[in-house]
Formats: C-alpha cells, structure tokens, sequence
C-alpha cells in the first residue's frame, strides 16, 4: 500500500523541525555569549592583577569560573552547529518536499478537472447526436454510451479522491458506481439495491476502476432487460473472501418463472455485453463462472485475485 | 413562468443543456460569461439557474457569480462542475439558498433529477 503523505503534514513536519532548529540556534548563541563573558573576566582580571601581582593563577581571576568549564562551554556551543545545519537541512527539505507535493496535487485536480469537463463535451455530442438519430435503436446505443462514459466520470473521481490514500474503499466505491448508472438509464426511483460486502474492503485503484466497470454493465444489462414496463428492479451485490481471493456475486430479479430458455439480451450470451465483460475480467486477472443457463434467474458470479 | 437560465461557456455543453431542458419543455436562455449574466434584467422570472462553476473568467467563476446576484435572485441555483475539490463544496457551505450541486460529467436524467430535488419537475 501507498504511503499517504499529504502537504498539511509535511508542512507541520517542517514547522516543527523549525522550532528545534530555533532552539538549536538559541543554545549555539548562549553558549558563544557565556564562553566570551568568561574571556572577558579573564582578559580584565589578568589585566588587573598583573598591575600588583608577579604570579597570577587563572583560577584566581575574579568572575572567571573555572577553565574545565570554559572548555565545555566551547564544546557544548560547537555540538549544537552540526546539530543545527542537519536540522536546517531537514527543515529546508521538508519545505521543498511540501511544495513539490502541492504543485502535483494541483496538477493532479487540475488534469482531473479537464478529464471531467472532457467526458462531460463527449456526453453533450453524443447526446445531440442521439437527438438526431432515425431509429430508437441508434438512440438507445448513443444513450447507452453516454451512461458508459458517465460511469467512467464516477469511476475517475474516486480514484481521484483516493491517490492520497493509495486504495479505494470499495463498499463506497460500488454504491457510487450503482447510483450512477441507475440515474442515467432512469432507474433510481424505482430500483431496490442490496449491497453487502466488507465495509474495510479497499483495493488498489486500477483494480477497483475494472471492478466498478464490471458493476456498471451488469447494472445497466439490468436496467435494460431485467423487468420490462412497471415492474420494480432489484439487484444484489455481494462480494466475500474466496480461497483464490475475493468472489463478486451479482444478481437481479430479472429471471422468468417457468421459462425454458433465457432472454437472449442477458448478458454473457451474446453481443457486446459479453465481449465487454469479458475483457473487463481479463483485466481484473479474475474468472467469470458460467452460470447464466438457468432461465428463472440472473447471476453472475466472478473470481478475482485479491 | 416555465423559464431556466444556463450559465455555460462551453458551447457544447450549452447546446446540449439547452436541448435537454427544451426537450423537458422549459424555454431556456443562456449566458456564456459572467459579464453577460450581469446584464439580465431579472432573474426571478427564472425557475432555476443552471450554473457552471469554472466560467473561465480569472475574476469570477460561478459562486463568486452567485454571490453578487443572490440577494436580487429568489431563484434556486443548480452549480454544475467537474472539480472535486472539497474547496467547492466549502464555500457553498453556511450560504442561505436553495441549490444544488452536479459533479459532471452529467446524463440528461442528472438535470431532470436535480430539478426534481427541487420540486420543479
């Protein structure tokens, strides 16, 4: 897992770092004030004794404290430059650091703002085009591809908002992805959602963005062909530790009671849907399990590595 | 009174705004930049004003926008951006007037929803 660094932080870091190096530098300056007082004393009381005295012992120099404790004091003083340029050094390259950090985080927001507004003009000719479109068909497909791309915003802004951290937490992640596609294909009013999965779950970001895509075709397959008219939609997520990794199971009410063949539109039987799904496992390194023959009911179920 | 104003400098986005809201049965005016949007006359005879935040505009963008005209507008605002700066959502915390906020990119039923919430559907 990725190290969070965030700029306050960094900043704080050297805040501190520069309140040590301040005292450093008080106790370099007491030090060299202390040690040329006591040369002093010893110059004036050398001076003054030498005028009546032959012999003069430095001891008896009158304010002079002792030479042992003049050395120390030079000692104590030299000890703290060192101390004080490591300190400066790290104090000036935690403030670099900081700014590094914050030019990339304002890169970061700014190219995540330009991915957004990009995706945002593709929707908006997409969606003229569908206006312009002859037949339902090409409407529905353009439709179609705006909830994609739509998706793929959502997808891009959690990943986004998880860079700091490293992972995404995924139970948010998902319900994001859910709401989203529900709200494009005009599903949101009249859809129950059931999700359950570990609340601490978080994946690295690649993984969790072919995750959420596995989640947005199966949502929108749902959306599409599960129920038909006014029939209420409902669908289940749930994913749990496998002895291969992690194991997605996914569901709707969408099957046909008594039926004997399925609806040719499900996914994984033909078309796009399946090709899509395909690759989007691939990229996941998981498996799909092949339980789409039975009729009365719609699942899926895939195993991905953790 | 079925009127909405769009606050857009992308032309795209624009167009494609104002034909989702025609399309919802709304008659639509649009502004490109905050100085065009100074010179309405009257913005209560809005029933909502969809408002891009980043109108590339160094002096103004879209809050800054609502600030100044808020206390002569009753209308709710709709801020639509593709920011997901926190920074945002902040300055729009504590401010005393209906509006929401649409992280784009945005579908035709994000726009309806929105003015669903605000009970103008």
């Amino acid at each position: 897992m990725a190290k969070s660094l965030e700029v306050p932080s960094v900043f704080q870091r050297a805040e501190v770092l520069g309140i040590v190096e301040s005292l450093a530098c008080a106790g370099v300056v007491a030090a060299l004030l202390l040690l040329s007082l006591q040369l002093v004393a010893l110059w004036a009381g050398l001076r003054n004794q030498a005028a009546g005295a032959a012999m003069v012992r430095v001891e008896d120099v009158p304010g002079f404290i002792f030479p042992a404790r003049v050395a120390l004091l030079a000692l104590v003083a030299l000890s703290f430059v060192p101390v004080m340029l490591a300190l400066r050094w790290a104090n000036r390259r935690a403030l670099r650091c900081g700014r590094d950090l914050e030019s990339v985080q304002l890169a970061l927001r700014e190219s995540h703002h330009r991915i957004q507004n990009n995706l945002q003009s593709v929707i908006a000719m997409l969606e003229l085009q569908a206006v312009a479109a002859p037949g339902v068909e090409e409407r529905t497909a353009l439709r179609v591809a705006q909830s994609r791309l739509r998706a793929a915003g959502v997808l891009h802004e959690h990943l986004c908002q998880s860079v700091e951290s490293g992972q995404v937490v995924i139970v948010r992640h998902i319900r994001a992805v859910i709401d989203a596609a529900l709200v494009a294909l005009g599903r949101a009013a009249d859809t129950r959602v059931v999700v359950k999965l570990p609340q601490s779950l978080a994946l690295a970001p690649d993984r969790a963005f072919w995750l959420g895509a596995i989640i947005n075709e199966l949502v929108t397959n749902s959306a599409k062909h599960a129920v038909h008219g006014d029939d209420r939609l409902a669908i289940g997520v749930w994913i749990g530790r496998d002895a291969r990794g992690l194991m997605l199971k996914y569901g709707d009410n969408g099957g046909r009671p008594g039926a004997t063949s399925p609806s040719p539109k499900r996914l994984g039987y033909q078309g796009n849907g399946r090709k899509l799904m395909g690759a989007f496992v691939k990229q996941l390194r998981g498996c799909m399990g092949n339980n789409f023959n039975n009729p009365s009911q719609h699942s899926v179920r895939i195993v991905f590595p953790n | 009174m079925n009127a909405i104003l769009v606050i857009e400098d992308e032309v795209i986005i624009q167009l494609f705004m104002e034909q989702t809201l025609l399309r919802a049965g709304y008659t639509v005016d649009c502004c490109d930049s905050p100085r065009e949007v100074l010179q309405v006359p009257d913005f209560n005879r809005y029933q909502a004003i969809f408002c891009d935040i980043g109108l590339g505009d160094r002096e103004m963008d879209g809050i800054d926008l609502f600030m100044r005209i808020r206390e002569t507008c009753a209308r709710p605002f709709i801020f639509v951006t593709g920011s997901s700066d926190l920074g945002t959502a902040r300055r729009l915390n504590g401010v005393h007037h209906p509006y929401r906020l649409l992280r784009k990119p945005v579908v035709e039923a994000d726009i309806l929803q929105a003015l669903g919430e605000l009970g103008l559907v």
